[in-house]
């Protein structure tokens, strides 16, 4: 009681109050002109992983050709592409070179790689993130990916050389700092999008999960995107 | 490109900067005579923090803009581009804010504190409220240092001046003058003088009632 009636007695000798109340209504509005006029001439983009969305730019290193180089995702990008034409699509994997079940992706990324990627129809990139508790290194991802003789790999219990699948030619960015994984928040791993040549997400596995969804294994994601059947 | 989209919004914020800057000067203009000196001040400062905010605004949209492509806001070739410095993935944002955000709440939170003091200089808080706006905008300090660092030395390609980006530091660097100068002129007892006309002026004043 005796809070509200010091309220009221505060705001009823306030003459001032009027003049900060009366400039923050005329920001408001000089704000308001600004943000129409941003979101006419130059919205931001809607960036994040679900489909449809501009896909996070990607800064990092990353291992192809026998060396590492500089990496930037939307150096892949072609944002002027649009729908029906030519362009080369993104295939993105993000993977732990321990986790088992990034273990066995290994195969079906090398099938896929084969159907849509050695003919230059889909660039494959694979993020090797530390995610999981387990002693991770650059070594390590090198080798799971030339499929080399190195212990460590499947939760440190395998050697990298006796995976599925070929040794894989496309690049291996290092995220082991989980910077991107971060970017990406991925509901574990392996976990795969295809992006467009513009960079939009196509298609997002964690978005198909019911094992009856017609897009729910990669191969029939590309195979629907790539042929006609979706894009 | 047309040089008109590239340059005419440079130029339009450059001469509202610069309309503040005369205004706050206090050349004598005919309008304004009835202002006390103090207020002109006020009232220069609030139009450069504006032309701050538009601008800002104007380097959030070509980055906006560079995310999903080339940008038509902003030449993108050349030493003077917006592209390899507003479009770089590294130093384009504060801590995964683009700077030009923060450049939209730094002038509106400095653009709320001038005007407040304007509309009631005569308020208790009219006062602190010029030190408030003071004190947020020194970061900007060591902000601009570190963009033009970033333009010469670090970005690709580099040296690059970015001219959207410029005129929002010429914008800060305005504004933190202004305020140290009214700072000044307040503690030595001007806050509030109304200006003294000769006699010469009231007759003429008053002929034009």
């Amino acid at each position: 009681m005796s809070t509200k009636q010091h309220n009221v007695h505060t705001l009823a000798n306030d003459e001032d109050a009027d003049a900060r109340v009366a400039s923050f209504f005329s920001i408001s509005a000089i704000m308001t002109v600004v943000m129409i006029v941003v979101w006419v001439l130059a919205p931001p983009p809607s960036v994040g992983v679900k489909e449809g969305q501009l896909a996070p730019d990607i800064l990092a290193e990353a291992h192809y050709s026998g060396s590492w180089h500089d990496f930037r995702l939307y150096d892949y990008f072609n944002h002027s592409w649009e729908e029906g034409e030519p362009g080369q699509y993104i295939f993105l994997q993000f993977m732990d070179t321990d986790c088992p079940h990034c273990w066995d992706d290994a195969l079906g990324m090398s099938d896929n790689y084969n159907n849509w990627g050695a003919n230059g129809a889909v660039a494959f990139i694979t993020v090797s993130v530390g995610m999981l508790n387990t002693d991770h290194s650059r070594a390590e991802v090198v080798a799971f990916q030339e499929k080399s003789d190195y212990e460590g790999c499947n939760h440190d219990n395998s050697n990298c050389a006796s995976r599925g699948g070929d040794a894989h030619d496309w690049p291996y960015v290092d995220d082991l700092g989980l910077s991107a994984f971060r970017d990406y928040n991925p509901p574990g791993v392996p976990f795969h999008l295809l992006l467009s040549p513009d960079g939009t997400v196509v298609w997002n596995s964690a978005m198909h999960t019911d094992e009856f969804d017609p897009l729910h294994e990669p191969s029939q994601a590309l195979q629907h995107h790539l042929t006609g059947g979706g894009a | 490109m047309s040089s008109t989209m590239e340059y005419g919004p440079l130029t339009f914020f450059l001469a509202v900067m610069a309309i503040g800057g005369v205004i706050a000067s206090n050349q004598k203009i005919s309008q304004l005579d009835e202002m006390s000196p103090m207020r002109r001040r006020l009232l220069g400062l609030f139009v450069i923090e504006m032309g701050g905010l538009a601008a800002s605004a104007w380097t959030w949209m070509i980055h906006n803009q560079l995310l999903q492509g080339g940008s038509t806001l902003c030449a993108a070739e050349g030493v003077v581009q917006c592209g390899s410095v507003i479009g770089d993935p590294t130093y384009s944002e504060f801590f995964g804010v683009p700077w030009g955000i923060i450049g939209i709440l730094a002038f509106s939170a400095l653009g709320w504190f001038t005007l407040s003091a304007f509309l009631d200089m005569k308020a208790d808080w009219a006062k602190p409220y010029v030190d408030y706006a003071w004190w947020l905008s020194l970061p900007g300090i060591p902000m601009i240092a570190w963009l033009v660092i970033v333009e010469l030395f670090l970005v690709d390609g580099a040296p690059h001046i970015c001219p959207y980006c410029t005129s929002v530091h010429i914008s800060l660097i305005a504004c933190i003058y202004l305020l140290h100068l009214i700072r000044k002129e307040r503690d030595a007892g001007n806050w509030d003088i109304v200006p003294k006309l000769s006699k010469a002026e009231l007759l003429a004043k008053a002929r034009k009632k």
